[in-house]
C-alpha cells in the first residue's frame, strides 16, 4: 500500500466555553476526540455522523482554517501545522473545501470570472491562458454555461451556484477536496447531477475528497471508505460496502436503522416496468 | 360513515400578485383524503407543496389569493369567516411546523403553549385542567417526566424533544386532520425515526388522517398511503404509494425516483440521470 | 442567580473604578494647576504651597487618587490642626468657585433633573411605544407613513431649536404657558407642572421618535415568527396571539434600551435644562464647565457614570426576570 495523502493522527480539538462576565467559569468542551484517518490518492472518504459529531469541525482542522488542539496532519508527508508562509500557500492550493451553502460561500458582489480565478489571483500564480478563457473552460468541466462568466450568484439556481464552488475548488488544481456537506442543500434532482459530477471529475483528475455527510444514502453513492463519528470520535471506520452492509458498531447499526427507506419490492417492480415501458416503446417506434 | 371524505380539495389555487406581476404557485390541485388516511405531498423547493398546507389552514400572507374549494368533513372552508376559520384550527385540523425550536414563543412554558389550544377553544377550563391536559398530551408523545417538564421552556429541550412538544401541541384537541409540513427535516436521522414512528403511532390511535409534507421521497413511501406529487405549483400525478412509487406514470416523477440516492443500493442508479441542469 | 449578581456586580465595581481613574487623570493631572486658579489674583507662592498642601496637590499622583477614592468612601479631612475640614463621605471635594462641598451641590438639585428625567421618560415611552404599535398595525398604509414621516422629523430637529421654538411659541406668542419661574410642588402645582412641561416635551420628542421606530421595527419583525404562525395554526384568536405572541417578545429589547437611556438622562440634561433655566444637575455641569470648576466636573461625570453603569445593571436583572432563555440555561 502507497504512502496516503493525508494522514490525520489523533487529532483533539476543544473549544473553551467562557461563561458571563469576569468571573465565568470556563467549561471545555472536546467537539473533535482522538480522530485518526487516512485519505489516499484518488479515493473518498466520507466522514458520517449526525449534529454535534464533530465531522465539520475535524474537515475544518484538515483544511486549516482552524488550529488543532493536539495531533498532527500529514499531507502527502508533510506536517500541516508546521507550514508557514509560501509553503501554506501551497498547501491552500492542495487542499480545497466546497461549502453546504453556496449561496453565502460565494460573493454575491463577485462575477462567476472574479470567483473561480480568487484562488489563484491570491496566491499570486498565473491564471493559465487569461482569466476569460481559463473561467469559460472550467465552467464547461462543471457543466455550466460558459457565455454566463460575466453573471453574479444570485442569478444562477442553488445546483448551478454549487458548480461555481465546485469549479472555484478546481482552478487550483488541488489534490484534496473537502466537501462539507456539499450536497445537503439541495433538491434530489439536483443532488444526483452534482453527485454524478463530483464522481466524474474525481474520474479525470486522480484527486480525492473528504466527503462530509449526514447523508448515509448520499454517501453510499459516492464513499470508498467510510468513518462513523459519534461524539467526536471515530466508532467505526472502512470499506464503503463492509460498512453498509456489516456494521460491527452499535452506533453505525442504529443509524443505518434510523434511515428512511424507499421498499426494495417497490424498487424492483418499478424496474421491471421500467424495462417493459422501454420494449414497449421500442416495439412502437 | 359518511359520505364525504375528510378532506377534499378541489381546484385549488394559490396565487400572488407583486409589482412584478401574478403568479400561481399553486394550481389547480385536487385530491381527496379519506377518513384516517395518510396523504404524502411530495415536491422539490418551489413546487407549492408548504403553500398547499397553508391555504387549507388559511393561514396565507396578506396578498396571496386563493380559489377553489376545500371542504373538511363536507364542510367548505373557503367560505368560512375568520371567526369560524379559528373554531376549526386547532381543533379539527392541526398543524406540525418544520423547525420546532423557531416554532415555539421561547417566552412561554411548552406546557402554557400546548395547553393554549385547549384554553382558547374550550370554556371554563381552569389553569389546573389545562395543565393537566398539557401533562398528558406530553406523555402521549413520550415526553418522560412529564409533569416537571411541562414548566420549562422551549430552549431547555433537545431538536427532537421539541418536535414532540409541536406534536404534544396538536394532540390535546384530539384533530380529525395533522398536516406535518416538513416535521423530520431539521432533525438528525436518528431522531427522524423517532419523530415518524411517533406520527403513525398517534394515527393509529386517535385515527386522525395525516398529511405529510416532504422533499424525502423515502420518508414518505414510510408514512403515506396516497401520494401527490407536485412540481412548481402543478400537480404532477397521485395515486396509492404503492402506484406512484411501482408504477410512476409522469416522467417527472420517474426522474424523481431516479434520483433519491438508494442506501442499499450499488452505484449505478443515479447513473441514469442526466447530470445536467434542466 | 447569586453567582450571576456576584459577577455584574464585580464588573460594575471594576467598571467604576475605571471611570474615577480616567476622569481623575484627566481632570487632576492633565489641567493647569488648579492652586492657582483658587489663589486668585494677588497670590503669592507661600499662598499657593499652602493651598497645595491642603488640598494635597503636593503629593504624588497614585497618593492622591487613592485619597480622593477613600474620600468617595470614607470621608476626607482637608488641612490640618484648627483648619483642618471635615468632608464626609461620599466626599467629591469642593468647588472652586464657591468652596462648597460638591456632593452637597449635586444632591440639592438631582430633585430637579429627576423630575425632568421621569417626566420625560414616561412621556417618550408612552408616546413612543403606542405610535411605533399603531405604526406596525397599519403597516405600509398612510397613518404608518405619516407617522414614519414624523419621527424622522423628530428625530432630526437638535434639542435647543425645538426648545427655543416651543418657548418662544408656547409662552412668547401664543401666551399659553406662563413665564417658567422656580416653583416648589407645594406651593404651586400647576405652575410646577407648567414650567416642567416644556423641557418634558423637548427632552422627550427625540427619543419618542427612536422609540416609535424601535416599536414597529420589533412588532413588524416578531409577526414573522414562526412561533406566530404556531399561535394562529392554533386557533388563537386575533387579539390573543398579539397580546400574548407578538407583544411580549417584541417589547423586551425596548426594556433594556430604555433603561440605559433614563439612566443617562438622571445625570442631568444639559442642553434642555440650561435653556430652559432649569437648576439641575445638567446646568450645574454646563456652569462649572465654563468655570473649569474642576472638583465639580469630576462630580456630575462620576454620577453619570455610576447612574449609567447602575442603570445597565437593573437592565440586566430586568432582562434576566422577562426572558426565560437567560434566566434558566439550557439543559436538554
Amino acid at each position: 500500500m502507497s504512502e496516503p495523502l493525508l494522514r490525520a493522527s489523533n487529532l483533539v480539538k476543544e473549544f473553551a466555553i467562557r461563561g458571563n462576565g469576569l468571573l465565568g467559569r470556563t467549561a471545555t468542551l472536546r467537539a473533535v476526540d482522538d480522530v485518526s484517518l487516512e485519505v489516499r490518492t484518488g479515493e473518498t472518504l466520507a466522514l458520517v455522523g449526525e449534529s454535534g459529531s464533530g465531522k465539520s469541525t475535524t474537515a475544518r482542522l484538515i483544511a486549516r482554517l482552524i488550529d488543532t488542539t493536539a495531533g498532527t496532519i500529514e499531507f502527502a508527508g508533510r506536517e500541516v501545522h508546521a507550514l508557514t508562509g509560501k509553503d501554506l500557500h501551497a498547501y491552500r492550493g492542495e487542499v480545497q473545501v466546497v461549502f453546504q451553502d453556496p449561496y453565502s460561500s460565494l460573493n454575491p458582489k463577485h462575477t462567476v470570472e472574479r470567483i473561480v480565478t480568487a484562488p489563484l489571483v491570491y496566491q499570486k500564480r498565473p491564471v493559465p491562458g487569461g482569466a476569460r478563457v481559463f473561467t469559460k473552460a472550467l465552467m464547461e468541466r462543471v457543466g455550466l454555461n460558459p457565455d454566463h462568466s460575466a453573471r453574479f450568484p444570485a442569478q444562477f439556481s442553488g445546483g448551478q451556484a454549487q458548480r461555481i464552488g465546485i469549479a472555484r475548488a478546481l482552478a487550483v488544481s488541488p489534490r484534496l477536496i473537502i466537501a462539507d456537506e456539499a450536497v445537503s442543500a439541495l433538491d434530489v434532482s439536483v443532488q444526483a447531477q452534482v453527485i454524478n459530477l463530483l464522481r466524474r471529475l474525481q474520474d479525470e483528475e486522480g484527486f480525492s475528497y473528504l466527503f462530509i455527510a449526514h447523508d448515509l444514502a448520499v454517501v453510499r453513492q459516492i464513499a470508498t471508505r467510510v468513518a462513523v463519528m459519534n461524539e467526536g470520535r471515530i466508532v467505526e471506520s472502512g470499506e464503503r460496502d463492509r460498512v453498509f452492509e456489516d456494521p460491527q458498531d452499535p452506533y453505525t447499526r442504529k443509524l443505518l436503522a434510523a434511515v428512511p427507506r424507499i421498499r426494495p419490492e417497490w424498487d424492483a417492480a418499478r424496474r421491471r416496468n421500467e424495462a417493459a415501458r422501454r420494449e414497449r416503446q421500442e416495439a412502437e417506434a | 360513515m359518511t359520505g364525504h371524505p375528510l378532506l377534499r380539495v378541489r381546484d385549488l389555487t394559490v396565487g400572488f400578485t407583486t409589482a412584478a406581476g401574478h403568479t400561481d404557485v399553486v394550481k389547480h390541485l385536487a385530491f381527496d383524503l379519506p377518513r384516517g388516511g395518510a396523504l404524502g405531498i411530495v415536491g422539490e423547493s418551489g413546487s407549492g407543496k408548504s403553500m398547499t398546507s397553508i391555504a387549507i389552514m388559511g393561514l396565507l400572507p396578506k396578498g396571496a389569493k386563493r380559489t377553489g374549494s376545500i371542504e373538511l368533513d363536507g364542510r367548505e372552508l373557503t367560505t368560512l369567516r375568520e371567526r369560524e376559520m379559528q373554531a376549526i384550527r386547532g381543533d379539527r385540523i392541526a398543524m406540525v411546523f418544520q423547525d420546532p425550536l423557531s416554532s415555539l414563543n421561547p417566552y412561554y412554558t411548552v406546557g402554557t403553549q400546548i395547553a393554549e389550544a385547549y384554553r382558547s377553544h374550550r370554556t371554563g377550563v381552569t389553569r389546573r385542567e389545562a395543565r393537566n391536559v398539557a401533562i398528558e398530551a406530553m406523555e402521549r408523545v413520550h415526553i418522560r417526566d412529564a409533569a416537571r417538564r411541562v414548566d420549562h421552556y422551549p430552549h431547555q429541550f433537545s431538536g427532537g424533544m421539541r418536535q414532540r412538544v409541536m406534536i404534544a401541541m396538536t394532540l390535546s384537541m384530539e384533530p380529525d386532520l395533522i398536516i406535518a409540513d416538513e416535521p423530520t427535516t431539521a432533525l438528525d436521522v436518528t431522531v427522524q425515526a423517532q419523530i415518524l414512528d411517533l406520527l403513525a403511532e398517534i394515527r393509529r390511535d386517535t385515527g386522525a388522517g395525516l398529511i405529510l409534507i416532504t422533499h424525502d421521497l423515502a420518508v414518505v413511501s414510510e408514512v403515506a398511503d396516497q401520494i401527490v406529487v407536485m412540481r412548481e405549483g402543478d400537480l404532477v400525478e397521485q395515486g396509492t404509494a404503492e402506484r406512484v412509487f411501482c408504477d410512476p406514470q409522469a416522467d417527472y416523477t420517474r426522474m424523481l425516483l431516479d434520483a433519491v440516492p438508494r442506501i442499499d443500493d450499488e452505484i449505478g442508479l443515479l447513473r441514469t440521470t442526466s447530470e445536467e441542469d434542466r | 442567580m447569586i453567582r450571576f449578581l456576584a459577577n455584574r456586580l464585580l464588573g460594575m465595581a471594576v467598571v467604576l473604578f475605571l471611570v474615577c481613574l480616567f476622569t481623575y487623570v484627566i481632570f487632576f493631572v492633565l489641567s493647569p494647576d488648579p492652586a492657582v486658579q483658587i489663589c486668585g489674583k494677588n497670590c503669592t507662592p507661600e499662598a499657593i504651597d499652602q493651598i497645595r498642601a491642603n488640598l494635597g496637590l503636593d503629593q504624588p499622583f497614585w497618593q492622591q487618587f487613592w485619597t480622593f477614592l477613600s474620600g468617595l468612601f470614607v470621608g476626607r479631612t482637608y488641612g490640618t490642626g484648627a483648619n483642618a475640614v471635615e468632608c464626609v463621605a461620599p466626599c467629591l471635594g469642593y468647588s472652586f468657585q464657591s468652596s462648597q462641598p460638591v456632593t452637597g451641590m449635586i444632591l440639592q438639585r438631582l430633585p430637579v433633573s429627576a423630575t425632568v428625567a421621569i417626566g420625560a421618560a414616561v412621556l417618550w415611552l408612552l408616546a413612543g411605544v403606542s405610535a411605533g404599535l399603531v405604526s406596525a398595525v397599519r403597516e405600509g398604509k398612510f397613518t404608518d407613513r405619516f407617522i414614519t414621516g414624523l419621527t424622522l422629523t423628530g428625530m432630526s430637529v437638535p434639542n435647543y431649536v425645538l426648545a427655543l421654538s416651543l418657548q418662544f411659541l408656547l409662552v412668547v406668542t401664543l401666551g399659553w404657558l406662563p413665564f417658567p419661574q422656580a416653583v416648589p410642588f407645594s406651593e404651586d402645582p400647576l405652575q410646577w407642572f407648567m414650567n416642567f412641561l416644556m423641557p418634558w416635551i423637548v427632552l422627550s420628542i427625540g427619543a419618542a421618535a427612536v422609540y416609535t421606530r424601535l416599536t414597529r421595527a420589533n412588532v413588524i419583525e416578531t409577526l414573522q415568527e414562526n412561533y406566530v404562525r404556531t399561535a394562529r395554526a392554533k386557533g388563537l384568536s386575533p387579539g390573543l396571539v398579539w397580546r400574548r405572541h407578538a407583544l411580549r417578545p417584541a417589547l423586551t429589547p425596548i426594556v433594556t434600551i430604555f433603561g440605559m437611556d433614563f439612566a443617562g438622562l438622571l445625570g442631568g440634561a444639559l442642553i434642555t435644562e440650561t435653556v430652559f433655566g432649569l437648576n439641575g444637575v445638567g446646568k450645574l455641569a454646563a456652569d462649572s464647565i465654563t468655570k473649569n470648576d474642576q472638583p465639580v466636573i469630576m462630580g456630575v461625570t462620576l454620577l453619570a457614570a455610576f447612574l449609567v453603569v447602575v442603570g445597565n445593571m437593573v437592565v440586566d436583572l430586568l432582562y434576566t426576570a422577562i426572558d426565560p432563555r437567560v434566566r434558566v440555561g439550557s439543559a436538554a
